[in-house]
């Protein structure tokens, strides 16, 4: 049975409108026979008149869809045709599923020009460029030093013997050059402090040098790194007990975190040789990209679950999509903790409502009136204090009336009371979705995954390279999930448009009531 | 609410069988949505007030199972209404709300330490990172004055619902550019 006005609402057909109206005809004599004339326009197979009347807000919304509903008027006579202007009415106005669509598509389009960013570089330049610096490392240690030990061993013993095992045409001490200069064609962070050799910058980047240094170095319009390499390795110069056999003991070996080059051995065997950096790391040589699989491992870790957000119920007001749907995003992100403040107080308040209907002995009515009472307390009331008067009048009223024990002879408003707050509540209890439990277990099961991937991403939070940044964001956002579950519990909506009317906008559901 | 109200003032005349109830017409009444006391959902969009005062235990506070079901005359109905709407205006907070309302921030708050936390005595102490405890501290003040403002009864009442509006938009605002400092610079270093 389909309600008048009602053929496109997804819920029409489980509204026992019909049932509802004889009950009321055949227990409430007054009520049925009261004068109360059919309108001319509305009946209980529907006609386009009174369907223009539903929903009320969306009439405006609507008005594109003029033709489409006249054309679905005149196949609404039959059953068969009926069912079919259901499906064709749903594919007309899910102003929610295009939206949710938009988001999807939106999340899919930034997780791939997201990716695309983060692999720059990757993967089969960072495959050829460790090639050539696999290459260039053995040839250094083969024709050189015979390995990376020898070369420790040299550095730090300056007094010992600096030739190579390898004779070079230039000597030994041409060879040092060669050496210390391919670690210096980019430099490390050098820290000129003799009592903290080791001392280094994280920034990386060029040697450190103290003022006098910088001073005669921009005087004669050379790079400090050049200038100082050529005078204290020549034997020139000094700098406090640096010089060209102490040189080697400054030097910073280790890794260079951002910086990919700084990362490895530097492998440059001629400081004049400007060749092989840009040959080598190319024009992004400054920054260490990550590799595939730890872009996606991060975009699995911190994007994905940012697909919960559309487990939000977002209530999309018909004609004001965007606007309440910005406005939810900037009250919920804006300040959670007024959101979860309301979410837990009125779930406490669910819990008390329970609570009361388990105390007293079964009544269906007491129940309803719970039911739409808690549901009222999730509710703005308005400030001014006669219009919150009257609301509280007409509804102590319609909530407790039905709960008397009088005869419906004697008090026949309490019998149609009754059937108003049955049909609330029933519409109300419609527009949620039930058991909450399973949605609880399966969202369970999406963090338990969230846990797992989180802790695989920071597996090694112990290194020093590995940023904590990311597990910062996601300890900012700690409050999401638990957003999420009370709002499922909360309330949970079947359909962000439907719902979007508040209870005391859904009261016209009943309207069709009027023909008793 | 209106046939709620129609039923209610039929049954005052004495329920009389030849006197029709005035049902709700969508041709001869406006739409409730103007006309009700509710306007929108608590805690979900903007409307936050009405945590101001308890609707639910106010009602209920007023009135049991035992007492409705002996409730005969509707003026008394009437009265039930003025006691709650007495008790909404000058009850104080409930217990439950002001531990609801301590959790919501600690949760917020706590998350926010721990982000800091991290971020100070983690293991990378890059220069440019140093300023992200600050920028989750200003988030967390922002947003929390808003929570205090809806927490406190005389904060909304006086200032309104635009000044909330706004430092939700400001605080969000602010967090979005927080999580693009974090995200431009993490997705792009190295993590070895």
């Amino acid at each position: 049975m389909i309600i008048a006005g009602y053929e496109n609402e997804p819920f029409a057909h489980m509204i026992p409108i019909d049932k509802l109206v004889s009950d009321i005809c055949s227990t409430v004599p007054g009520a049925s026979l009261g004068g109360i004339s059919l309108p001319h326009n509305l009946s209980i197979e529907g006609t386009a008149a009174a369907k223009k009347h539903w929903p009320p807000c969306e009439q405006e919304g609507n008005a594109r869809n003029v033709g489409h509903d006249d054309e679905v008027d005149k196949e609404s006579q039959g059953s068969v045709s009926q069912k079919s202007t259901d499906e064709a009415s749903t594919a007309q106005n899910p102003r929610h599923y295009r939206l949710r669509r938009l988001s999807v598509l939106a999340g899919i389009g930034a997780v791939i020009v997201l990716a695309t960013i983060v692999k720059l570089g990757a993967p089969e330049w960072r495959n050829s460029r460790n090639a050539k610096v696999g290459h260039l490392q053995q040839s250094i240690a083969t024709e050189h030093l015979g390995g990376r030990g020898s070369l420790i061993a040299a550095s730090t013993s300056p007094s010992a013997n600096y030739a190579s095992p390898s004779p070079t045409p230039n000597g030994s001490m041409v060879t040092l050059n060669q050496l210390l200069a391919s670690r210096l064609l980019f430099p490390a962070s050098l820290s000129l402090d003799p009592k903290n050799p080791q001392a280094r910058s994280r920034r990386g980047g060029w040697l450190e040098f103290s003022d006098e240094t910088h001073s005669m170095a921009s005087s004669q319009q050379i790079s400090p790194g050049s200038r100082v390499r050529r005078l204290v390795l020549g034997g020139a110069e000094s700098f406090s007990n640096i010089f060209n056999h102490t040189f080697d003991s400054y030097l910073y070996y280790g890794p260079v975190s951002g910086v990919s080059y700084m990362s490895e051995l530097r492998p440059w065997k001629d400081p004049s040789d400007n060749y092989h950096c840009p040959a080598i790391c190319g024009n992004h040589y400054a920054i260490d990209f990550n590799t595939t699989s730890t872009s996606l491992s991060v975009i699995a870790t911190w994007l994905f679950p940012l697909a919960i957000l559309l487990s939000l119920p977002f209530e999309t007001m018909p004609g004001k999509t965007l606007r309440s749907t910005v406005s939810a995003i900037i009250s919920w992100f804006g300040s959670p903790q007024t959101a979860l403040m309301a979410l837990f107080f009125n779930s406490y308040t669910l819990i008390q409502a329970q609570r009361l209907v388990d105390k007293e002995e079964p009544n269906q009515a007491w129940a309803d009136a719970l039911y739409v009472l808690s549901c009222f307390n999730q509710l703005e009331l308005d400030t001014k204090e006669e219009q919150r008067r009257d609301m509280l009048t007409t509804m102590s009223y319609g909530l407790f009336r039905p709960l008397g024990a009088m005869d419906v002879e004697e008090c026949p408003d309490m019998e149609l009371t009754r059937q108003l707050l049955y049909g609330l509540a029933s519409q109300m209890r419609f527009l949620r979705r039930r058991g909450i439990i399973p949605v609880i277990f399966s969202l369970g099961g999406f963090f338990l995954a969230f846990g797992l991937s989180l802790s695989l991403a920071f597996s090694d939070l112990g290194d020093e390279h590995q940023p904590a940044t990311m597990l910062s964001l996601g300890l900012l956002f700690a409050w999401v999930p638990i957003l999420v579950v009370f709002s499922v519990v909360h309330r949970e909506p079947v359909s962000s448009e439907r719902s979007a009317y508040v209870p005391p906008d859904r009261i016209p559901e009943l309207d069709p009531i009027r023909v008793g | 609410m209106h046939n709620v109200d129609a039923v209610r003032e039929w049954a005052t005349q004495g329920s009389p069988s030849q006197v029709p109830i005035k049902w709700w017409q969508t041709e001869l009444h406006p739409h409730p949505r103007h006309v009700n006391g509710a306007t929108s959902i608590i805690g979900l969009h903007r409307a936050t007030r009405c945590l101001d005062n308890d609707f639910f235990s106010a009602v209920t506070a007023e009135i049991g199972y035992k007492s409705a079901r002996t409730i005969r005359p509707i003026r008394q109905y009437d009265q039930l209404a003025k006691k709650a709407s007495y008790r909404l205006a000058h009850s104080s907070r409930s217990w439950p709300w002001i531990v609801t309302s301590l959790a919501a921030e600690a949760i917020v708050l706590l998350g926010l330490s721990l982000a800091s936390l991290t971020v100070v005595s983690g293991p990378w102490s890059y220069k440019k990172f140093d300023v992200l405890p600050l920028s989750y501290l200003i988030y967390g003040i922002l947003s929390s004055m808003s929570w205090y403002i809806t927490a406190c009864p005389w904060g909304r009442r006086r200032l309104g619902k635009t000044p909330t509006c706004i430092l939700n938009f400001v605080s969000l605002a602010w967090l979005a550019f927080t999580c693009a400092i974090v995200l431009e610079v993490s997705l792009l270093n190295a993590s070895h």
